[in-house]
């Protein structure tokens, strides 16, 4: 059952990274790339910490504290590296506008 | 205690006086203490030594392979030398306890005094000829520091640097002769090279060993050509005048004549070559000091006509000729010295030393100028003093000596004329400096010296009289040992006395002092224009001129071969690794059979991650932000290699060090400007693509050797031993802190050394503090944050060193992990990397670090184990688990604090440099 | 059942690096491609949980909290660095906008 579940989160948490790694790929602009990986690809890792944690808890028989740990950490630094990012972006290109109209972001 | 003791007493003596000035204790008090307690151990042995003439020795082996050896011999000549060493030397240390003012550097005074004085009592007492060139080079070091005391001094810096060229180069000289001498004998302890003396004089080699030994006598007792140095050393504080440039450094040359002369001494070479040599510098000498306006210039003139006295009489092949000299070098020692203190309490009570400045000084300081007359009138030859005796012993040699040039005149004639002179300066000195009219003009009114500043003065004065007087009684003896001990043989009797009937050598004397002083009285019209053109000397003029010449010839070379760049260094390196390994490798790679290479898909992915991020980094190696994330793209490949490998240790250190290299790369990046645009011809970009190529294929063939080739690994004894021998499950981190505890300990000690050479070469040019404009605030989110995280990282650095031992970790990793960590918050607050404190006290951690680390060995050591042997302790503690606790935890704690602060002392320094704005050429 | 998932999952990674390079080599300003950094960091970390599990080797899990932890250092500093850049006109950035 454990397995089974561990099976899916895995392929959940890997294709979640995939699809935040995807956007920075298709994503047009800089500050909208920056979302694919703080976003989404922190979740798939969390994801898969899930899962660390349920399988070891499981199969190995301990609950220990370190993926919880780790997805703490995930947590505080996931957005201070996009806000960093954004700020160096807007530092170097003041011109660039930010408040957005709907739509303009797919042009 | 015994002999032996005397050079070690000094040279450990040396070690104190810095640490002594910090708890405010005179370090004149070692000095002294040392010099007393010597001259107590020497003269212990005056029963044996001198008076029943034995030798004694003693020998501890130091290098057998090489023949050297700790061998001590104590005989005469030795006991004459070192009696003038501690002697004299313990008059100096009085003198300058109250020459020097007491705010100046004394630790730094008395430090280099003691350690020449362990040197010059080395050489005295030196049986093994190599151990001698050893306390030589001694010498000329500690002398170097001597004369250079006076720092902030353009002359002292000059004439130190002049005399360490000098004395140094001779030295060089002196040990090839010396290793020469040794490869004809067999050995080089003196016993074995007397003994075959002839073996040695027979030798074909035998003028070309005579010439570098005697260039190493002459350098150090300024023999003409190389006396220029002399002078020049005068800028040193006159105590160390009147100690090494009167007593005994530059006797140094004299005495290694005298040790010589058993085995070199005898023959036509040796005659003409010391007794032409000392003649001339005897007459230059003298001449000079005629003219001399410094007192100190003159002095030092009148030592090196002294000392090439003393060269001629070792010269001569006369069987009294090394008594006289002898003789004189004693006297000498005693009247010189007491002459440049008497110069040196005139320097510091009037504050000049300009003979044309100084007048009539009789009447304020009688008493230090009845010493100087005295002592002067010694130097001149007047009878009743000691300078007397071995002039007319003197003379009586150069008459007895065979004939020069096939005539009989020359010598006795030169020994007048450069008597006259003597006697025509000591007149100059003596009449211009105490008589005449009262000087005007002076900083200071003239007066007399405090009372211990003159002490040592007069000893040394009522010395002179008293040998004058007495010199059978006072020193017959001892001369009488050093003289047998300096030809090692029978000598014929010979008593030194007042009086030996109206002989010629008398009538050289009246000749020279009547005649010294009609010169003096009409030295203007002798020498007119003569002054003039001896302004600037000589000899330093053509050793300024050579050096200017070796300087310019070497940028010009520099020039030529474009060693300015590193470019033309990596090349050279590099074609030399090619070599050296298709030399190696290539036979090598016969031996191997191909094997499979097939390899886990995995690890090709990552592979070729790694060499498509490698291919970014070179291609992109003009923009350096792209580089440097193009080079963490490799390091993270690697990262991951070596955890599918499963060596979470290396995977862990190798993500550590690629984050700080980054950090390093982006403090750095900033001076490094742009890369200048590539001017290469395409030859040589051809060469250099060859170049690289072949370093890589060395690098793959290398790699593929090692791992095709069937080798007994060592691993598997690690394995097994780790836990029953090192306690601990974490294999690797027992090799690095048990089994191979003493490397990780020398590469710590590198570590440290090496940081502490970039603060040193950085440290100075770093901001003190950087502008406020340059200083964004933290943003708030960085500030909130940083705290958070840094505690976060120091906490994990502590998790990873105490479960290091069984577990992945250790004090490397740690102390990685915690500087990250740090040097994240210093980057946070401050972009620039500018942070406000110094990180200068980081080399206290560094030197923290490594005695640290060192602890539990040296403990290891007190128990009576071998260095760094380890103790253990299992303690369980909550949440950690099991923690080993032993002496290894100790020594890894210092690996961590060393690492800690070298990255700390790096980082921000590197981020404190100014930025020095891009040249043309970068701008582009 | 684990071991196929585990493949799965690590292929899915593989693709996400390989994405990461993408942008990396494409850029177009340096703030792209230390975006791809870290993106490719945190896929590398999931890599590395993912491993773990499979695998079964809980050593590898202080890398895992390290590259957490630390990875953020990296980006952090060439994002701060570009952003105050210590030149004045910042010559590293590259030609045009994103």
């Amino acid at each position: 059952m454990a397995e089974v579940v561990v099976s899916v989160l895995l392929v959940l948490g890997a294709a979640l990274a995939l699809v935040g790694s995807w956007g920075v790929v298709v994503l047009p602009r800089f500050l909208s790339r920056i979302h694919g990986p703080s976003v989404v690809t922190t979740g798939g890792l969390g994801t898969l910490l899930l899962a660390s944690l349920i399988w070891f808890w499981f199969d190995g028989g301990r609950l220990t504290g370190r993926e919880l740990l780790v997805s703490f950490v995930l947590a505080v630094t996931a957005p201070i590296t996009g806000h960093a990012l954004s700020r160096a972006w807007l530092a170097r290109h003041p011109k660039d506008p930010v408040d957005l109209g709907p739509g303009r972001d797919d042009s | 205690m015994n002999f032996t003791w005397l050079p070690w007493l000094a040279l450990f003596g040396a070690l104190l006086p810095g640490p002594l000035r910090r708890l405010r204790i005179d370090p004149a008090l070692v000095a002294g203490a040392v010099a007393t307690l010597g001259l107590g151990l020497l003269i212990r042995t005056t029963p044996e030594v001198v008076v029943l003439g034995q030798t004694l020795k003693s020998s501890v082996p130091w290098v057998p392979s090489l023949g050297l050896a700790i061998s001590l011999r104590l005989d005469g000549l030795g006991f004459l030398m070192c009696g003038l060493i501690l002697g004299i030397g313990l008059l100096v240390v009085l003198y300058a306890r109250y020459y020097l003012k007491p705010e100046e550097a004394t630790g730094r005074f008395y430090g280099p005094l003691l350690a020449f004085m362990g040197a010059m009592l080395g050489i005295a007492l030196s049986e093994n000829l190599l151990l001698l060139v050893v306390f030589w080079e001694l010498t000329s070091i500690s002398s170097f520091l001597l004369i250079s005391f006076w720092q902030f001094s353009t002359d002292a810096r000059r004439g130190a640097r002049m005399a360490l060229t000098v004395t140094g180069l001779g030295g060089l000289a002196l040990l090839a002769g010396v290793i020469w001498i040794g490869q004809i004998v067999g050995s080089y302890e003196l016993t074995q090279v007397i003994e075959h003396a002839d073996v040695l004089k027979a030798h074909p080699h035998y003028p070309a060993v005579l010439c570098l030994v005697l260039l190493g006598a002459f350098t150090k007792s300024a023999q003409f050509p190389f006396h220029f140095w002399l002078p020049h050393a005068m800028a040193a504080p006159t105590p160390v005048s009147a100690y090494l440039h009167s007593a005994t450094m530059v006797k140094a040359g004299v005495f290694l004549l005298a040790r010589c002369y058993p085995f070199l001494a005898g023959t036509e070479l040796w005659f003409y070559l010391v007794t032409i040599t000392g003649m001339l510098t005897l007459l230059i000498g003298s001449f000079l000091a005629l003219f001399q306006n410094d007192l100190k210039g003159l002095l030092a003139y009148s030592t090196v006509s002294h000392l090439g006295l003393i060269t001629l009489l070792f010269g001569l092949d006369t069987d009294l000729a090394p008594k006289a000299a002898l003789l004189h070098l004693l006297n000498h020692a005693v009247f010189k010295a007491s002459l440049f203190m008497a110069a040196g309490i005139i320097d510091h009570e009037t504050g000049t030393r300009d003979l044309r400045r100084l007048s009539g000084l009789f009447k304020p300081m009688p008493v230090t100028a009845t010493l100087a007359i005295v002592a002067a009138a010694s130097m001149a030859g007047i009878p009743l003093l000691n300078g007397f005796l071995s002039k007319e012993m003197f003379f009586t040699e150069t008459l007895d000596a065979d004939d020069i040039f096939g005539r009989s005149w020359i010598l006795p004639v030169g020994a007048t004329l450069a008597s006259v002179l003597s006697v025509a300066y000591s007149v100059r000195f003596v009449r211009q400096a105490f008589f005449g009219p009262p000087a005007t003009g002076l900083e200071k009114t003239p007066h007399e010296p405090p009372r211990w500043l003159r002490v040592p003065v007069e000893l040394l004065v009522l010395l002179c009289i008293a040998i004058g007087v007495a010199p059978a009684l006072l020193v017959g003896d001892l001369i009488h040992a050093a003289a047998s001990a300096c030809v090692q043989g029978e000598l014929p009797p010979y008593t030194i006395a007042l009086w030996h009937g109206f002989n010629t050598p008398l009538v050289m004397s009246i000749v020279a002092l009547i005649g010294g002083i009609l010169v003096y009285a009409r030295r203007e019209r002798l020498f007119r224009g003569v002054e003039a053109r001896l302004s600037v000397s000589q000899g330093r003029r053509a050793f300024e001129g050579i050096v200017a010449a070796l300087v310019g010839s070497s940028q010009r070379l520099e020039r030529a071969l474009r060693l300015d760049q590193v470019t033309t260094h990596l090349r050279g390196l590099l074609a030399c690794a090619v070599l050296v390994s298709a030399w190696l490798l290539l036979p090598a790679l016969a031996r191997v059979s191909p094997t499979n290479t097939s390899g886990d898909l995995v690890l090709w992915v990552l592979c070729g991650v790694a060499l498509f991020a490698l291919a970014g980094v070179l291609l992109k190696s003009e923009r350096p932000l792209t580089a440097i994330v193009y080079s963490s793209i490799v390091g993270l490949a690697v990262t991951l290699t070596f955890a599918y490998l499963s060596a979470p240790d290396l995977a862990l250190t190798q993500l550590l060090v690629e984050l700080v290299a980054i950090l390093l790369l982006l403090a750095a990046v900033p001076h490094f400007g742009l890369p200048p645009r590539d001017k290469r011809s395409s030859p040589v970009r051809a060469l250099d693509g060859a170049l690289a190529l072949g370093v890589g294929g060395a690098v793959t063939i290398g790699c593929w050797l090692m791992l095709s080739t069937d080798v007994a690994s060592i691993s598997r004894y690690f394995l097994e031993k780790s836990v029953p021998l090192g306690q601990g499950n974490n294999v690797v981190n027992v090799i690095l802190v048990d089994f191979r505890g003493f490397d990780t300990f020398g590469e710590v000690t590198v570590l440290a050394i090496a940081s502490l050479g970039i603060l040193a070469l950085f440290d100075h040019l770093a901001q003190r503090q950087a502008p406020s404009d340059l200083r964004p605030r933290t943003p708030l989110f960085l500030q909130s944050v940083t705290k958070l995280l840094l505690n976060l990282a120091l906490l994990t650095a502590v998790f990873l060193f105490l479960r290091g031992h069984n577990a992945p970790g250790g004090g490397f990793i740690a102390g990685l992990t915690a500087a990250v960590g740090l040097v994240f918050v210093y980057q946070a607050r401050n972009p620039t990397g500018a942070p406000a404190r110094r990180p200068a006290s980081m080399s206290r951690w560094l030197a923290a670090g490594v005695l640290l680390a060192a602890l539990p060995g040296v403990a290891a050591m007190l128990f009576g184990r071998a260095f760094l042997t380890a103790g253990h302790v299992h303690l369980p503690l909550p949440l950690v688990g099991e923690v080993h606790l032993s002496t290894v935890l100790v020594f890894d704690l210092g690996v961590f604090v060393v690492v800690v602060a070298t990255v700390l002392a790096i980082l921000p320094t590197l981020g404190r440099l100014p930025l020095g704005k891009p040249t043309a050429e970068e701008e582009r | 059942m684990l071991t196929i998932a585990g493949t799965i999952a690590a292929a899915c990674l593989a693709l996400a690096c390989a994405c990461c390079l993408w942008r990396l080599v494409r850029g177009p300003t340096s703030l792209d491609r230390v975006l791809a950094l870290d993106t490719l960091v945190m896929n590398s970390a999931a890599l590395v949980v993912v491993f773990t599990i499979v695998h079964g080797r809980e050593e590898m899990f202080e890398l895992v909290f390290v590259i957490s932890l630390l990875g953020l250092v990296s980006t952090l500093s060439l994002a701060r660095f570009i952003e105050t850049g210590r030149f004045g006109s910042d010559p590293f950035e590259e030609e045009g906008d994103g």
